[in-house]
């Protein structure tokens, strides 16, 4: 094909946008197929909620722009290397644009339109969809013009590239001038009917993840079981968008962001690691939701320098235990998140553990009865443990 | 000798060295760079892990092929000597350059995952190489790594699904298995047979 195009009686410019044109037209349609895909996907596991047009636009014009991008660092770089190290760097400027940079630079990736994404609130970003698409469609007529102004030098070639430019400018000032914050900002709460099921606590999610009910209230009875009757101790769990805590009208509120975004092999967590920590660490801790931590209060290899432990360890060690009981505690990343040191406790407050669960039901029960208040105001210290 | 060279040099041999180490290099700044945060890093720094790995993949396995192929079938030496002594020795230099970045960056983890990201991402483009030619060997590693966040969930406990062998755990045997077998297939198919090139656009 390419013997031909190089035969053909046209510009060499038009044979260029030919094969590129191919190539991008392939490009999309598999962007069509995967977005079909995913719609059915999604379909097929909520019928909360409709899909969210303006970011699905952005992504056929942004492969236009990069596959145009691309064809124009193959031609001006002609190499073997080209083709995948353009892609790849082009990969991960989309992610540092979108995390690693500011977020001024976020809106000028196609995945920014999708930063705000949440089931709670309308975050769509909508009034940054035009400029996107003009951005992107810039992109690709300066990558083009670029081609065009390496094949033929004419003033023609020159202007467009110029005025390409300024297309592809002018939208990008005003993305890099619109603070995701201030997009977010403008989200207003999206009614809906929590999906319940009742355990040793009602349990409610978003409707939207509704699939994650029966896990989720599988961790939360596990985790809530010992606190039944306990005074304090959660009455219903409910997902929202918010740091876990307990509320002050005993609604334990969690967020399945964590266990669902935030996962990954190589730490090991799965999504019940995740579930369980951030429950356990709500269940132990203030109304604020945090479990204090003391700067310096861990001594080499982990250990706690004063004999009390440092502020928390109490709480850490019944979170601990919480976990202890459903059988799936690791001390290596169990505490990961309750800001104990490396993630680990004390090994005194391991040995607590241990001997907080060889106590019999009902001495933990009428330990707990009579603590949890104090222990969830920070008051007790390791001392005070059974 | 001179039929070496001339194989290497057709092959941009040197130039995949460079990028090698080019590619080495900015994985380490970027590496050290992750570190830096105040993050949970083995979450931050297994993306980078994983794709050094693929350039390092995808550097290697362009250079299979070379757009004078056709001609070099015609030569009296065995060309998969050739082959071998070409891949075998860039592959090293690659998991060499990349043990000396994951050793810099400190952590236990970094050295299994980029040798099995480097050895299996290796296979999967030295595959593709071997069916659409060099210059697209990059293609599959390239969709296989960027799709597994996409669609590569696993069930109940396991984060990915058994196939998803680049991003598992680094002690995972079924991820060794996986990513050893790509690499015995895929240079076993590289340097017994010559890899095929899309005529016309040589470089």
């Amino acid at each position: 094909m390419g013997d031909l195009l190089s035969t053909t009686s046209r510009p060499a410019v038009t044979r260029d946008f030919a094969l590129w044109a191919a190539t991008a037209a392939w490009c999309v349609l598999a962007y069509v197929v995967a977005a079909a895909c995913f719609f059915l996907l999604t379909r097929a596991n909520t019928d909360w909620g409709s899909p969210e047009w303006g970011s699905v636009a952005v992504g056929p014009v942004a492969i236009v722009a990069h596959s145009a991008l691309g064809f124009a660092a193959g031609r001006h770089l002609p190499s073997r290397f080209t083709a995948p190290l353009f892609a790849i760097a082009m990969y991960w400027v989309q992610g540092l644009a979108l995390f690693g940079l500011a977020s001024w630079t976020g809106y000028l990736s196609p995945l920014g339109s999708e930063i705000a994404s949440t089931v709670f609130y309308d975050e769509s970003p909508d009034t940054v969809v035009l400029p996107q698409i003009i951005w992107f469609l810039g992109l690709a007529a300066v990558a083009l013009s670029s081609v065009a102004v390496g094949r033929q030098r004419t003033t023609a070639s020159w202007i467009t590239l110029a005025v390409a430019a300024v297309v592809a400018v002018v939208p990008a000032v005003v993305l890099t001038r619109t603070p995701v914050e201030a997009v977010n900002a403008r989200g207003t709460p999206v009614p809906y009917e929590p999906a319940c099921e009742e355990g040793e606590i009602l349990v409610c999610v978003h409707p939207a993840y509704e699939m994650a009910l029966p896990g989720t209230m599988e961790v939360v009875d596990d985790l809530v079981a010992p606190l039944v009757d306990v005074p304090g101790a959660p009455s219903r769990a409910e997902q929202r968008p918010e740091d876990p805590r307990i509320r002050p009208d005993g609604t334990l509120v969690y967020s399945l962001y964590g266990a669902f975004h935030l996962l990954n092999a190589n730490t090991g967590y799965g999504f019940r690691d995740y579930m369980e920590q951030d429950l356990a660490h709500a269940l132990v801790a203030g109304p604020s939701g945090r479990i204090p931590w003391e700067a310096g209060a861990y001594g080499a290899g982990g250990s706690c320098r004063k004999p009390e432990g440092p502020r928390g360890e109490a709480q850490r060690v019944v979170a601990g235990w919480l976990i202890f009981r459903t059988g799936n505690y690791d001390s290596t990343h169990s505490m990961a998140f309750m800001e104990a040191t490396n993630g680990e406790l004390c090994p005194a407050s391991e040995d607590a553990i241990e001997r907080f669960d060889a106590l019999e039901a009902a001495e933990w029960q009428a330990w707990l009865r009579k603590n949890y208040a104090a222990l969830r105001a920070g008051e007790l210290t390791l001392e005070d443990l059974p | 000798m001179r039929l070496f060279v001339l194989f290497l040099r057709a092959r941009r041999a040197g130039y995949a060295a460079a990028m090698l180490a080019c590619v080495s290099l900015l994985a380490w700044a970027a590496g050290r760079e992750v570190l830096s945060l105040p993050v949970v890093v083995v979450e931050y720094l297994a993306p980078v892990i994983i794709f050094l790995a693929l350039l390092g993949a995808c550097v290697v396995a362009a250079g299979a092929g070379s757009p004078f192929g056709e001609a070099e079938t015609t030569a009296s030496f065995p060309l998969p000597v050739l082959r071998f002594a070409h891949l075998g020795p860039l592959l090293a230099c690659g998991a060499g350059l990349f043990l000396l970045v994951a050793i810099a960056w400190d952590r236990t983890f970094a050295v299994p995952l980029l040798l099995r990201g480097l050895l299996g991402l290796s296979g999967m483009a030295f595959i593709i190489a071997f069916v659409l030619g060099s210059r697209l060997s990059w293609t599959l590693p390239m969709v296989f790594v960027v799709v597994i966040p996409l669609v590569g969930d696993g069930s109940g406990e396991s984060r990915w699904a058994w196939w998803a062998w680049v991003d598992q755990p680094a002690a995972d045997p079924l991820a060794w298995a996986l990513a050893t077998s790509f690499f015995v297939v895929g240079f076993w198919l590289v340097c017994l047979f010559r890899v095929s090139e899309m005529p016309g656009r040589a470089e």
